[in-house]
């Protein structure tokens, strides 16, 4: 079958995008990474281009995570400060609670072993199980295990945060009452 | 009977990756089994949260911008060329020079326009196209997030008038049309139906009734009713309702043809038998349709009326 770029980009461009940020954690970096994926799909023309396109996704995103830990020791030499994020421009509220909402997920996902994460994450971009399969070196049969395993401790890890944040603000709720009184 | 189901084959079973004779397998054993109905509910239940977390981790800005510019010549020439050949009203506009702005509401400054087509993101700045290509659609079925369920939801629910059903206009490919459960159904109206159910016949409400079909139950009462509906953008469920038993065999055969079922929801039951001694039966209702098990789950759970 001939190879349809243009198909391919529309149909997996998002996808890409969304498994891209949940590795790197940064929409623009994710944008600039998945056209740098459909760059190559463009030069390679692969057989399979759909399984293609998410493990050089893949492939991409451990090297940012390489180069972004070198950048960041560089900048903590140079500056020792943490590097401001822009300013929220949409409703301040909506844009906090966004936040943390996407920060308890991060969290919750970084207690996966890396295996489960991939499996999930690929799952949540679209690809089938003997894709997934094709991918991780795992069984078909093993990618339902491994995704079963992976959604109860994503769920389990973040309820387990979101237990303590509340905790957290209790106690935050307690001194502050403490303290007026 | 198997033993009980495992866990994994459960998420294999709600991810629609199992072959059309395990899930037939796996339809009939959780109509008999109420362990592993309740354990299908727990995993439905983590398979969907895990679903709305990872669809808060999403990046907010969904405008794609242009590949780099730095292909090099041949691939672009070539890339041309398919652009020309196909005659695409992008290419077009751009050689009007018709000045399109990447899709961003005036108003708001949000973006509007989902991915360009590769030939647009190479040329110039994204234009706008349609939000419903049907292209699109293979992947946004794998990928349900709570998000895309809250999107669709406008199409599944809305409500329509009952009278101008056979009026509406459908798919030129409906693919329910070739679904037959088996020999011995009969087409009646839903009045009919509906009296023959002793006014208790499952159905989606607001949803157009198109179709009923009935056969009569081997273990007495009510008879077993297939209830066609079509949705508003034109997609066909079927509402399936009859004794736990009876439906094993239906849901079987539906799940062999490719069709997705939401999960069983216990109906009205009969009282069968001589009046001194009546006998109570389990009678379920369920969703089929060639639909995410996700949204035919949500329309059983918010518009199953089973009187």
């Amino acid at each position: 079958m001939a190879f349809d770029l243009d198909n391919l980009y529309r149909t997996t461009y998002d996808a890409v995008v969304r498994f891209l940020y949940r590795k790197v954690w940064d929409a623009d970096r994710a944008e600039d990474l998945a056209q740098e994926v459909f760059m190559r799909a463009l030069h390679h023309q692969p057989e399979k281009p759909r399984s293609w396109v998410f493990a050089v996704a893949a492939n991409i995103a451990r090297d940012e995570a390489r180069s972004a830990i070198r950048r960041r020791k560089h900048l903590t030499l140079l500056t020792h400060e943490p590097i401001a994020s822009p300013a929220p421009l949409n409703d301040v509220h909506e844009d906090l609670e966004q936040e943390e909402r996407e920060a308890e997920v991060k969290r919750a996902l970084a207690t996966l072993t890396p295996r489960d994460r991939e499996v999930l994450l690929l799952w949540d971009a679209g690809l089938s199980y003997p894709e997934i399969a094709e991918q991780t070196g795992l069984a078909v049969g093993a990618v339902g295990t491994t995704l079963a395993r992976a959604r109860k401790r994503l769920v389990a890890a973040h309820d387990a945060i979101e237990a303590a944040r509340g905790t957290t603000i209790t106690r935050g709720e307690e001194r502050r009452a403490a303290a007026s009184s | 009977m198997r033993p009980h189901l495992p866990e994994d084959e459960l998420h294999a079973w709600l991810d629609g990756q199992l072959s059309p004779n395990q899930r037939a397998e796996i339809a009939e054993h959780l109509l008999a089994c109420l362990r592993c109905r309740a354990l299908e509910g727990e995993v439905r239940g983590v398979r969907n949260r895990a679903g709305a977390l990872l669809a808060f981790a999403a990046p907010r800005i969904r405008v794609p911008r242009a590949l780099p510019a730095t292909l090099p010549r041949p691939v672009r020439r070539r890339l041309g060329k398919r652009l020309l050949a196909g005659g695409g009203a992008v290419a077009a506009l751009l050689a009007l020079g018709i000045g399109l702005r990447p899709g961003v509401t005036p108003s708001t400054g949000r973006p509007i326009i989902r991915p360009p087509t590769l030939a647009t993101a190479l040329v110039a700045q994204p234009v706008p196209r349609p939000v419903d290509a049907a292209v699109d659609a293979p992947v946004a079925d794998r990928t349900l997030t709570l998000a895309s369920r809250v999107a669709m939801a406008p199409n599944v629910v809305a409500r329509t008038p009952v009278v101008n059903a056979s009026h509406r206009p459908l798919r030129p490919v409906d693919p329910m049309a070739g679904v037959d459960p088996g020999e011995g159904w009969e087409t009646t109206s839903f009045h009919e139906a509906a009296r023959r159910s002793r006014g208790a016949l499952a159905r989606l409400d607001g949803v157009a009734v198109t179709q009923v079909r009935l056969t009569p139950s081997r273990y007495g009462g009510r008879p077993v009713a297939m209830t066609r509906q079509v949705l508003n953008d034109g997609r066909a469920v079927w509402v399936i309702e009859g004794a736990a038993e009876d439906l094993g065999e239906i849901t079987r055969v539906l799940s062999a043809s490719g069709l997705r079922l939401s999960a069983a929801t216990r109906a009205r039951p009969d009282y069968i038998g001589p009046d001194e001694a009546p006998v109570r039966t389990i009678r379920m209702a369920m969703v089929a349709g060639y639909l995410p098990v996700d949204s035919l789950d949500a329309l059983a759970g918010e518009r199953l009326r089973l009187d």
